[in-house]
């Protein structure tokens, strides 16, 4: 790849809205989780189609509601889909129109099928199938194009940590990051309820002081929802969120465990706070607001526009992304060793004194680059897909 | 005596995090500096860099993760029972 590739350009497919993709596939994005099975079984007739099923979009009000659909529209919005077929069942509250509607205001064409209006299954499934066949016919020639990577979004994420991550790969990932930003490309990083104890030295990586202000409200609002439906004394103290297994491997305080994680994020400064699902409005450093969890953190990262998710992983996760890479990182050989057909990269050679964090970080903007052009990861060869969950409120 | 390795996270810091098991009296190395660990300790742990006395910031990744609560020697295992955080709290 090296002799192909300049160090700052990747291969993409240029989107009518600017954005670029990384992937050329065609979403079938049911409006409700009744139109999960017909979604599923038109995605599986035709070639170069993911489905994104979902729990969702049912008895869901207010804030909630408004999440799950803007989840949804950003699922849609995302440039790694050219296109978008919206299936509905035809009676729930957000309405596929609406589905519809967010996701053309990108350019990309957009279809619809609703079986209450088709009659049943089998033809609702009939026609998502013909609707679906002619958007990929319609992308099948187009080319990838030489694309600065300042057009890269790319999301950082941990889980399945252990003491090997807060030394050897989350550090790995933040020199990626840098040399990202670096390169006016953008990192979102989030995971709020890990940050907790460290808000202050996130703060002082702000751009200025409103960002700052933002970085501690987001903290100190995950911190009274963790209050409110922690109502066990013993869970009263911050250190609480240290589990028994991140002592034992040599964290001590919640401050350390947090700047751990933080690290991935590298070092420059953090431009903004974003909600969840929602596209950073410039380049840079992005804080986005969302809770932990590994499926619902990179759901809204892609929801974010990210291309690219760059995963860190010490005991070893499987896990991918239905149209989005998500590239595999262990600061763990061992797990390196046995996982090796999950994980794409081992930085455990920063631990044998192999390998620097910095050339690993090097290695690994190269391997986002390779990915972004058309790598596969492991995950995508292996077809995982299970990070797709919307975070409800 | 055994050499053994540890990793120093930013240049300001006063402990280091061993990349391997080590009994007491190893020899902890990196490139370009070497601790005669004064207890065994467990790999992904920490061990002090120089003397620490009670109530000096605990320094890893260039930031303060707590206190010492105790003196700490060089070449002590710091951890729980020697670091206090009033972030924690």
């Amino acid at each position: 790849m090296r002799g192909v590739l300049t160090i700052t350009h990747f291969l993409g497919y240029e989107r009518p809205d600017g954005q670029v993709g990384v992937r050329n596939y065609i979403g079938v994005i049911p409006s409700v989780f009744c139109a999960n099975r017909v979604a599923k079984q038109i995605a599986s007739q035709v070639k170069n189609t993911v489905s994104l099923c979902h729990p969702l979009g049912c008895s869901q009000v207010g804030a909630d509601l408004e999440q799950t659909s803007r989840a949804l529209i950003a699922m849609g919005c995302n440039p790694n889909l050219a296109a978008v077929l919206v299936v509905g069942l035809g009676c729930e509250r957000f309405k596929p129109d609406e589905l519809v509607e967010g996701i053309a205001k990108t350019g990309k064409p957009v279809q619809k099928v609703v079986i209450q209006n088709e009659g049943d299954t089998l033809k609702a499934v009939d026609k998502g199938v013909r609707l679906t066949r002619r958007l990929v016919a319609d992308f099948a020639m187009q080319k990838r194009e030489p694309v600065d990577c300042s057009r890269l979004i790319v999301g950082v994420k941990c889980g399945g940590t252990d003491a090997t991550s807060g030394i050897a790969a989350n550090p790995a990932v933040g020199s990626m990051a840098n040399c990202i930003v670096d390169h006016n490309g953008t990192v979102i990083f989030s995971e709020v309820t890990e940050l907790l104890g460290a808000e202050h030295i996130l703060a002082r990586r702000a751009v200025n002081k409103q960002v700052a202000n933002e970085i501690l409200h987001a903290i100190d609002r995950t911190e009274n929802k963790l209050r409110i439906v922690g109502g066990d004394p013993k869970y009263k103290h911050r250190s609480s969120l240290i589990s028994t297994g991140n002592f034992d491997g040599g964290v001590s305080t919640v401050v350390e465990k947090a700047l751990g994680g933080i690290y991935k994020s590298g070092s420059r400064p953090i431009n903004g706070v974003v909600d969840y699902a929602c596209r950073p409005e410039g380049q840079g450093v992005y804080m986005m607001d969302s809770p932990g969890h590994d499926g619902e953190v990179v759901t809204g990262m892609v929801g974010g526009g990210a291309q690219i998710i760059v995963f860190t992983t010490g005991r070893g996760t499987p896990t991918g992304f239905p149209f989005v890479p998500v590239i595999k990182v262990t600061g763990n050989s061992e797990t390196f060793a046995k996982m090796h057909e999950n994980i794409d990269i081992n930085a455990g050679v920063i631990i044998e004194g192999r390998s620097t964090i910095e050339d690993i970080g090097q290695q690994l903007f190269e391997n986002v680059l390779a990915v972004a052009s058309g790598k596969m990861s492991k995950a995508e060869i292996l077809g995982h897909d299970e990070l797709f969950c919307i975070a409800r409120l | 005596m055994t050499e053994r390795s540890m990793i120093v996270l930013h240049p300001n810091d006063n402990v280091a995090v061993l990349l391997e098991d080590i009994k007491t009296g190893d020899v902890c190395c990196t490139k370009d500096r070497k601790i005669v660990a004064a207890e065994d300790i467990e790999f992904g742990h920490k061990i002090a860099l120089s003397d620490i006395i009670h109530g000096t910031d605990i320094l890893k990744y260039g930031e303060k993760i707590g206190h010492a609560t105790q003196d700490i020697n060089c070449g002590e295992w710091v951890h729980v029972h020697n670091i206090g955080s009033e972030r924690g709290k």
